[in-house]
């Protein structure tokens, strides 16, 4: 369960700060898989990691239960002069999941190759994405923070990564960020938009797709 | 969440965290991290060949103790030097792991510290191995009181380490003027003299610096013969007391800046 408590969440700019939220307060119901739509810009990363708590409010409490992951599609936690594997065995370490397995579910379904035993700086792009969603699938969590990950990587890969994702919805919650509606529209039974630095709750995913593409 | 089951995670993190390091230090180093064990190593061996190609001979012990009195100075110094500059850099180094919440700031910089530590413990058993197998053995005083002389000199430069790892989220460049005001006590600090050699004013002044009293402590630990008139233990472990105060509150209220992006 995730509870915002009258969060408020800025950042300093060059000329003034630019405002994220503002006193807001939620309960992310349980057992819902749930959708943030907003433009570019608007802070919706910064949603993801404070609901991750990778950030914390500049008021306010956020409380969370669960295992919750790491804002996934985000590759900075990697460490670009260790290995693929390196990188998994650390954060298996640090999550306390079984290294083997973990290793065998990733090297099959990331595809990486020969490329799993290199240094990561040796990555494009699309591999390290693929680490990072492989890893992220292969960890059980309750709830999974997605962002924007079901953009990368080739057509066959994407295509994988949302049946994935579909078969994770069954024991796991998610909580995605995009501004792609057709994925909001597949994944999500519930959907918020940010803007004008408040978040507004929909219980009907098509309306706020209505008030998403009309804003 | 218990107290029990977050000191469980929370060694689950510095763990995977110190194994890590040792894997990222040296990187492009074929030798791994054992270049971390070569490094000082040698750097001691040459500062004694130096000195001993010069003539220099120990002001303690016997023509034969110029190797151990540089290896109770330079030990000492080398811990807390690297100790700091490897913990005041952690947050920067490490910043893509503070997204994974369960790793914090002061994982990270502890993390960096044992490591520190292990690392010139085992530089420390290598040295003295080194000496006997070139016949330069001296029966020790106390191998565990040289621990504990170091263990102290170790906290004094968590402390800073902690300090200047918080200044430096704010400050970046204050790495630099920290290195600037650090580097005069190389010759300060007691690697190259004892307390009791020191002419009396000049000795009055010297022994301000708490790191003399860590050498002199090490040395006390390795010599029988030189009690260590001047050691005050008590003076050393205040300082490490009020720094490690200090710099565990820098980093309790400095934690959420370390997250910031």
């Amino acid at each position: 369960m995730i509870e915002f408590n009258r969060v408020s969440k800025s950042y300093p700019m060059k000329h003034g700060r630019k405002r994220i939220l503002q006193d807001f307060s939620f309960t992310f119901p349980e057992g819902k898989n749930i959708g943030i739509l907003g433009r570019n810009g608007t802070g919706k990363s910064t949603i993801m990691r404070l609901i991750a708590g990778s950030e914390f409010p500049d008021s306010g409490a956020i409380t969370r239960r669960g295992k919750l992951s790491w804002p996934l599609g985000f590759a900075g936690g990697f460490s670009p002069s260790l290995t693929g594997e390196e990188n998994l065995r650390f954060i298996c370490r640090i999550y306390d999941a079984d290294i083997p397995t973990v290793t065998r579910f990733v090297e099959d379904f990331s595809e990486l190759g020969d490329f799993f035993y290199e240094p990561i700086r040796n990555y494009s792009s699309g591999m390290r994405s693929r680490l990072s969603f492989g890893l992220s699938m292969a960890i059980d969590f309750d709830v999974i923070l997605i962002d924007e990950i079901l953009g990368v990587g080739d057509q066959h890969f994407q295509k994988k990564c949302r049946l994935k994702v579909e078969e994770k919805t069954a024991s796991s919650n998610i909580i995605m960020v995009s501004h792609s509606m057709e994925t909001i529209r597949n994944f999500c039974d519930i959907a918020m938009v940010l803007a004008d630095e408040k978040l507004t709750i929909y219980n009907d995913v098509e309306a706020a797709i209505t008030v998403y593409s009309q804003s | 969440m218990s107290i029990l089951n977050a000191l469980k995670i929370q060694s689950r993190v510095i763990h995977a965290l110190i194994l890590r390091e040792t894997r990222t230090r040296f990187d492009r180093n074929k030798l791994g991290y054992l270049w971390a064990l070569f490094e000082p190593i040698t750097y001691v061996l040459i500062l004694i060949a130096v000195f001993s190609a010069m003539g220099r001979s120990s002001p303690i012990g016997d023509s034969q103790s110029l190797p151990l009195f540089f290896l109770s100075g330079l030990v000492p110094w080398l811990l807390f030097a690297n100790t700091v500059n490897k913990v005041m850099e952690g947050v920067n180094a490490n910043k893509g792991l503070l997204t994974y919440t369960q790793v914090t700031p002061f994982d990270v910089l502890v993390s960096r510290a044992l490591l520190e530590f292990a690392t010139m413990v085992v530089v420390l058993m290598i040295l003295l191995f080194l000496f006997a197998w070139a016949g330069y053995y001296q029966p020790i005083e106390s191998f565990n009181d040289m621990l504990l002389g170091l263990l102290a000199i170790w906290l004094f430069a968590v402390g800073i380490g902690f300090i200047n790892a918080s200044i430096k989220l704010y400050l970046p460049s204050y790495g630099q003027t920290y290195a600037a005001i650090q580097r005069p006590f190389f010759f300060v600090s007691g690697i190259f003299f004892t307390a009791e050699s020191l002419p009396p004013t000049l000795r009055e002044i010297a022994l301000y610096n708490p790191i003399l009293h860590a050498v002199e402590w090490c040395r006390s630990a390795i010599f029988t013969n030189y009690d260590a008139r001047y050691l005050d233990k008590d003076y050393l472990l205040t300082f490490v007391v009020v720094l490690l105060s200090i710099g565990l509150a820098f980093e309790r209220t400095t934690r959420k800046f370390a997250r910031q992006g």
